[in-house]
């Protein structure tokens, strides 16, 4: 080893700096790398980068060693022939055989029954190219790891209140007074969450942490509350006992934000009990919640239209209307729901002192009432009205997979969501704000097909193969109600699975129940090891035969930049390349690293060149999507219609001409426009000189209360973020959900269930 | 769930130095952690017998796994955890045959069942939460108990070792002392 002091580098070679974002795990900080004669030195963090500010973790300064790890894969391997599958007997063969073997075995899939194709991926970040290649293949059978990572915390969270934690919305922890973390280890965010805590330390916060386990943040929380496994949506709906028996909810946001207030049908002999009463209305079809909704008038005593301009609305009692059905505020239905899930009720569960869940909760309640933070920032809401100033409630919540990863994570993570929302703390300072794209409608627009005839030979699915169902007639379901996709999302089974069920894939597979398929792609997910559950049994699945000696996994191709436990199960490897040697996007049209203050996107450039035949999967798709004649990737003649993946990133555009593509910054010809404008041929080059990300800050006004601001919809809307300016009311009561709940009581007018 | 049988809850958590299962093969991070515990709170391990660093079972109703346990008083009795992925199988990851990832490292999904018993729902239902089908990791129930004298001092299961595969490096080499440019210039490669 040298001696850094007395020799530096620059006498001995040529020293660079080159700027780029980390994937040494999920969070995406901004990167410099130190090469030397064009190999790595060393990785520091970058200080003008929005995220990290500089920060680097153990990880992510480590980059260096993946780069040289002993476990990368060089070249295409094919399994020998005549060895056994999970031998790991392979030879090597060139990209030109690789790519004729797929496009002869794809091409013959797509042109019978595309279904046979399944794709799916692991924590990868480029699930917008990926779930475009599956739509545009034709087939239903892609997602990404998302339905055994934390999806229960996207859908919880959108579900109730528009937006969830990490990428879309997150703790405003510049500004809370309490922070109270559930179920969250070392996770998403990393290095920000952590520069965040220090500061809210260091300013007097008082933190929380509800855990099993003390470890990772909780470490430096001022108190730690161990609690049973499985048990938070107990001890969330007790501390709502709680705040509404004491009053202490913060009333007029829930009147003016959310649907509280408005008028539930109330009579279990109806067809639409547990529905909003909804008056005739012209309505404009769209995915929207539209506001032909009821309040009960204090001084009429009487129904009357949601948002009336003076009205003081009922948020408790039941109540006869004018013609007789009988109807409940939503807020009364919740009120109804927690009055058993006392603390003492809780604790017996929770394994919590009822004290201290009665403490908790009221301190949750009184900092949120007594410790208002008032900004001078006007704004103006969906409805018209003019405020002078935003108001927050400082009290901040974070939560990640210890919620999500239960049977009852979903209804956990609507009862947080209920919870912040009684609080108060939705997009306010000191609360919960959102991230862009987000907020979005309840649920987001994009829905999966409903029906088989979705699927057809050698045409894209019609339809996304992921989605947000709004009712049961969005179901993937064929005629006698059993499941389209391999995995069985969006069946009756699992009506809101968002993100696919890629644990249950190779089993459903190797069992042929839906169906048998032809071919698995798997995408840096290592399913014959930590990815799966029952691990050894799927092990023995990848390899078991059929009567004729078949396997029953016909051909599995795993594309990985490492010899991971899954690559011995391959018929096809190919060898993808590292962070620090490919391009990659961190595109608005997926998974953004957004800042509250507005939209930021991110890229990736190489800083060094791939290793051996190393292939960034991105040229893989394209290379594929463009062989295969899928129709976005080729032109009207059928000729290919990208060069790589960098070119594709610059020219792809959402519709012909819609200025709208993977990229948002420095579009138009010259790189003059934001967000939207036409493909830019130099906007790699102007990501490169400002350190790989854009980051756009949003006026104050847009900044917060998103879901009713009309400025910041009007805005999204305008950037495609959102298709309708239509305000985003809190679902504090689901009545999406209770759609299904009649369906399987027969009483849906749409489908039911077998 | 026989909850008298399984009495405890297991969870998995990723460390701060690792990111599931894509760090064993990086020398610097391998400093850290090479292989992984169950964490056990002392009350617990008392009542199943057993002590610190002792080599335990790990069962549930569908597979057992053999680890040490190690001691800790951050998580509440009826809890045992372990950090995720860091476990291997033998000879991946670049990883020798030997190492401690596969030898004394161990991976809890095996216990953890992708689908529920049949019930009236039907006969493979997914081990999800019905709405949204989130893998429930984390509803898994164990129990623990000591393994016998004489077995032997390795994790459970075990699995033939998997061969390097054309085109990784043969063996683990100087690299682990790496200084760039220097091997370059040796090897007197062009730009
Ligand atoms: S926290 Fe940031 S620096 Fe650390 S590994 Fe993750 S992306 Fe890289």
């Amino acid at each position: 080893m040298q001696d850094p002091t007395s020799r530096s580098d620059s006498d001995q070679g040529r020293v660079e700096v080159k700027e780029t974002t980390c994937y040494m795990c999920a969070c995406r900080c901004g990167i410099r790398v130190t090469l030397r004669d064009g190999e790595i030195r060393h990785i520091e963090g970058n200080p003008d980068h929005p995220l990290n500010k500089g920060a680097i973790c153990a990880k992510g300064s480590s980059g260096i060693m993946k780069q040289y790890s002993p476990a990368r894969l060089t070249k295409p391997l094919l399994r020998k022939q005549g060895a056994e599958r999970g031998s790991s007997e392979f030879e090597e063969i060139s990209w030109e055989h690789a790519f004729e073997l797929i496009e002869g075995r794809l091409s013959k899939i797509r042109a019978e029954d595309p279904k046979k194709f399944a794709l799916f991926t692991g924590r990868d970040q480029m699930q917008a190219l990926t779930g475009m290649f599956a739509k545009q293949f034709g087939t239903p059978n892609y997602s990404a790891h998302g339905g055994f990572c934390s999806v229960n915390m996207a859908a919880g969270m959108i579900y109730t209140i528009g937006g969830s934690f990490w990428e879309f919305g997150g703790p405003d922890l510049d500004r809370a007074k309490l922070f109270i973390m559930i179920g969250t280890a070392e996770d998403h965010h990393s290095n920000p969450l952590k520069i965040a805590l220090a500061d809210f330390k260091r300013r007097g916060g008082r933190f929380i942490s509800i855990n099993p386990i003390r470890t990772g943040y909780s470490a430096i929380a001022d108190e730690w509350v161990p609690i049973k496994p499985g048990t938070d949506g107990a001890l969330i709906m007790a501390i709502t006992h709680e705040l509404i028996k004491q009053g202490l909810y913060d009333r007029d946001f829930l009147i003016k934000y959310t649907n509280s207030a408005e008028l539930v049908v109330d009579d279990p002999s109806r067809d639409d009990h547990g529905l909003f009463r909804r008056f005739e209305m012209h309505i404009e079809e769209g995915c929207f919640d539209p506001e032909n909704k009821l309040w009960w008038d204090i001084d009429l005593d009487r129904e009357i239209s949601t948002h009336t301009p003076g009205v003081d609305p009922r948020l408790m009692g039941e109540f006869k209307l004018e013609d007789g059905t009988p109807v409940k505020p939503a807020f009364q239905l919740l009120k109804d729901r927690v009055e058993e899930y006392t603390p003492e009720w809780a604790a017996h569960i929770t394994g919590i002192p009822a004290d201290t869940i009665r403490r908790l909760a009221h301190e949750m309640g009184v900092v949120a009432r007594d410790q208002k933070i008032e900004l001078p920032i006007q704004w103006t809401d969906t409805w018209g009205n003019d405020h002078d100033s935003v108001i927050g409630n400082p009290v901040a919540f974070h939560a990640m997979r210890g919620l999500a990863a239960h049977s009852n994570g979903f209804q956990s993570i609507r009862a947080l969501s209920i919870l912040m929302t009684l609080l108060g703390t939705i997009d306010r300072p000191g609360g919960f704000r959102h991230k862009a794209p987000f907020p979005r409608p309840i649920p987001p627009c994009p829905k999966p097909p409903n029906g088989p005839e979705a699927v057809q030979p050698n045409t894209p699915l019609d339809g996304m193969p992921l989605g947000w169902p709004s009712k049961p007639d969005d179901l993937f379901v064929d005629e006698d109600g059993e499941a389209v996709r391999l995995d069985k999302a969006f069946s009756w089974e699992y009506p809101l699975s968002v993100h696919g069920l890629m644990h249950n894939v190779i089993t459903n597979a190797w069992r042929g129940d839906p169906y048998k398929i032809d071919t698995l792609l798997l995408f840096m997910a290592n399913m014959a090891w930590n990815s799966s559950m029952n691990t050894e049994n799927v092990r023995k699945m990848l390899t078991d035969k059929d009567e004729s000696g078949e396997y029953k996994i016909p051909f599995l191709i795993v594309a990985d930049a490492f010899q991971s436990e899954t690559v011995a199960f391959a018929d096809l490897v190919l060898p993808d390349t590292t962070y620090l040697e490919r391009h990659d996007a961190m595109s608005m049209l997926d998974r953004p690293i957004s800042e509250f203050d507005g939209p930021v996107d991110s890229v990736r450039i190489p800083v060094v060149p791939p290793r051996g035949d190393c292939k960034p999967f991105q040229e893989v798709l394209i290379e594929l999507g463009s062989r295969l004649g899928l129709p976005a990737f080729v032109k009207e003649d059928g000729s290919r219609k990208f060069r790589d993946y960098p070119d594709f990133i610059v020219n792809y555009e959402t519709s012909p001409g819609s200025g709208i593509g993977f990229l948002a910054g420095w579009r138009g010809k010259g790189g003059e426009k934001f967000l939207k404008g036409d493909p830019n041929p130099r906007q790699w080059e102007m990501y490169k000189e400002n350190g790989c990300f854009y980051h756009y800050e949003l006026p104050k006004s847009y900044q917060y209360m998103r879901n009713w601001n009309r400025g910041y919809l009007e805005w999204a809307r305008a950037h495609s973020m959102i298709r309708y300016a239509e305000p985003i009311t809190i679902h504090l009561y689901s009545e999406v959900l209770q759609r299904f709940r009649l369906a399987a009581q027969g009483k849906w007018p749409g489908r039911i269930p077998p | 769930m026989d909850t008298q049988t399984y009495p405890l809850n297991a969870l998995t958590q990723r460390p701060m130095a690792m990111y599931h299962s894509w760090d064993s093969q990086n020398a610097w991070l391998r400093q850290i952690h090479t292989h992984n515990y169950l964490f056990v709170n002392p009350r617990t391990a008392e009542a199943n017998g057993f002590g610190d660093g002792d080599w335990i079972w790990i069962e549930s109703p569908i597979n057992k796994v053999r680890c040490m346990a190690r001691f800790s008083e951050a998580v509440e009795p009826g809890t045992v955890w372990t950090w995720n992925a860091i476990g291997k199988a033998a000879g991946s990851w670049g990883l020798s045959p030997k190492a401690n990832e596969s030898q004394k490292g161990f991976l809890l999904n095996h216990v953890i069942s992708e689908e529920l018993p049949p019930c009236e729902a039907g006969e493979h239902m997914s081990n999800s939460d019905p709405v949204t089908g989130q893998a429930a990791w984390f509803d898994v129930r164990v129990r623990i108990y000591p393994a016998e004298a004489g077995e032997p001092e390795v994790t459970s299961p075990q699995f033939k070792p998997q061969k390097r595969v054309p085109g990784q490096d043969p063996k683990r080499g100087k690299w682990q002392a790496f200084v760039a440019g220097a091997f370059r210039k040796k090897a007197k490669i062009q730009e």
